[in-house]
């Protein structure tokens, strides 16, 4: 219909009608269709553009430059998703300064794995719904047309590493994740998040221009430093919803698959301690013990100590050692449960 | 169509949807200043239609972006059944 035509056009209005309750998800195929175009167009052009750059390198070999670049943008992003969008936005596990708000929140974006709202609400939902049907990125459920399907396990690894962001209804971003539209900075970094992922791509290509005074200086950095480094982030960084929660050990029982595992915490800087993550949500540190190496958690721990961040969140031992007690106590009551 | 009825609607949805008490929102302020982003925006205009049996384009919320705008819209283009 013509929104400009002041033609009344009659309807049965029910008057008591109170609105339901808000969905978790935006039913709207306008809404998803644009939410598909955007994923395939974020997933695709890194990948292809790292196959590019692995094809360049064994015909003119990589420089040393490139890698710098690749391995610091890979850095940077990983430290805006994981101590950023994840522990920061998500959780709240410590309170910021403005600059390191700032810097969390745009090294994150950079990653193109949706804007900070977006990202918030889809991981607050992934812990209210973890491994439940409504979780928006289990390798075990789904949620197709409002009907839960139970997945096997390559189509599970798959939706969860990638598919969800091209076949899913998007979360509604609002009832889970106001508050970051609610703060006028997140605000417009938020609406910046082309331009964003735009400068992230923009800055390795220029460092490497310049460094080299050539075209195909700034074409390699722009590949290594920008697409190779997206497609890096992204795949380590969505490990979380597919591997960390297929296998792993579960010192705590968290009605969930999440599990603990060392190389996942390697690569995903520190969130492969999933289970422990998943134990105790708005941490500060994932790895809970002295073993357990959490790369984020040394960041932290620094710009703690330069006094730009405060209230930082940790369980105490005592907290970890009741939690664990506690899971204890219910397998031996399970397995005694067993016999009946 | 009485714009109260809209309003008092619109009002509910918001706060359950954002999580802040009913009192707290202002109607005449843009949905945006609540958190209301774009895609929850067209959440609103469906659950809106299904409510009312139209069919509003889920751009509305942008030409109409507060509860006062868009139920004055409502109330300009359409009637209750007698």
């Amino acid at each position: 219909m013509s929104n400009a035509k002041p033609i009344k056009v009659p309807l049965s209005l029910p008057l008591t009608a109170k609105p339901k309750k808000p969905s978790i998800m935006i039913v709207n195929d306008v809404v998803l269709a644009k939410k598909r175009r955007l994923a395939l167009i974020t997933l695709w052009t890194p990948a292809l553009g790292s196959l590019l750059a692995v094809g360049l390198a064994f015909v003119d070999g990589l420089s040393g430059l490139d890698i710098g670049l690749f391995v610091l943008m890979h850095v940077i992003t990983m430290f805006g998703l994981e101590v950023g969008f994840h522990r920061y936005f998500s959780h709240k596990a410590f309170k910021a300064s403005y600059f390191i708000k700032v810097f969390l929140a745009v090294s994150g974006t950079m990653a193109a794995q949706g804007g900070i709202q977006n990202w918030v609400a889809a991981h607050r939902r992934h812990h209210k719904y973890s491994d439940q049907p409504e979780d928006p990125h289990s390798p075990h459920f789904r949620m197709e047309k409002g009907e839960p399907d139970k997945l096997g396990l390559l189509r599970g690894f798959w939706h969860a590493q990638m598919g969800n962001l091209v076949t899913d209804y998007p979360s509604n971003a609002t009832l889970f994740a106001s508050d970051m539209l609610r703060d006028d900075t997140l605000k417009k970094i938020n609406k910046s998040y082309i331009p964003i992922v735009a400068l992230g791509v923009a800055i390795p290509t220029l460092i490497g221009g310049i460094a080299t005074m050539s075209l195909m200086g700034a074409l390699t950095g722009f590949l290594w430093g920008g697409l190779v480094r997206i497609f890096t982030a992204q795949h380590c960084y969505f490990i979380n919803g597919s591997f960390c929660h297929l296998m792993g050990s579960k010192p705590y029982e968290n009605k969930d698959n999440s599990g603990n595992n060392f190389l996942f915490a390697l690569i995903n800087f520190g969130s492969g301690w999933h289970n422990n993550h998943h134990a105790f949500p708005s941490s500060a540190n994932t790895g809970l013990e002295w073993w357990q190496f959490d790369p984020s958690a040394v960041f932290i721990y620094v710009v703690e100590k330069l006094g730009l961040i405060s209230e930082v969140k940790r369980p105490t031992r005592q907290q970890i050692e009741d939690k664990k007690s506690k899971n204890k106590s219910n397998n031996s009551s399970t397995s005694t449960g067993v016999t009946e | 169509m009485n714009k109260n009825i809209l309003t008092t609607w619109l009002v509910s949805y918001l706060s359950q949807l954002v999580g802040i008490s009913e009192e707290m929102i202002d109607t005449s302020k843009e949905l945006e200043r609540y958190g209301l982003d774009s895609t929850a925006g067209a959440g609103l205009i469906g659950d809106l239609n299904e409510w009312l049996s139209i069919e509003l384009d889920i751009t509305t919320i942008y030409d109409y972006p507060s509860i006062d705008l868009l139920s004055d819209f409502l109330v300009e283009h359409f009637a209750v059944e007698a």
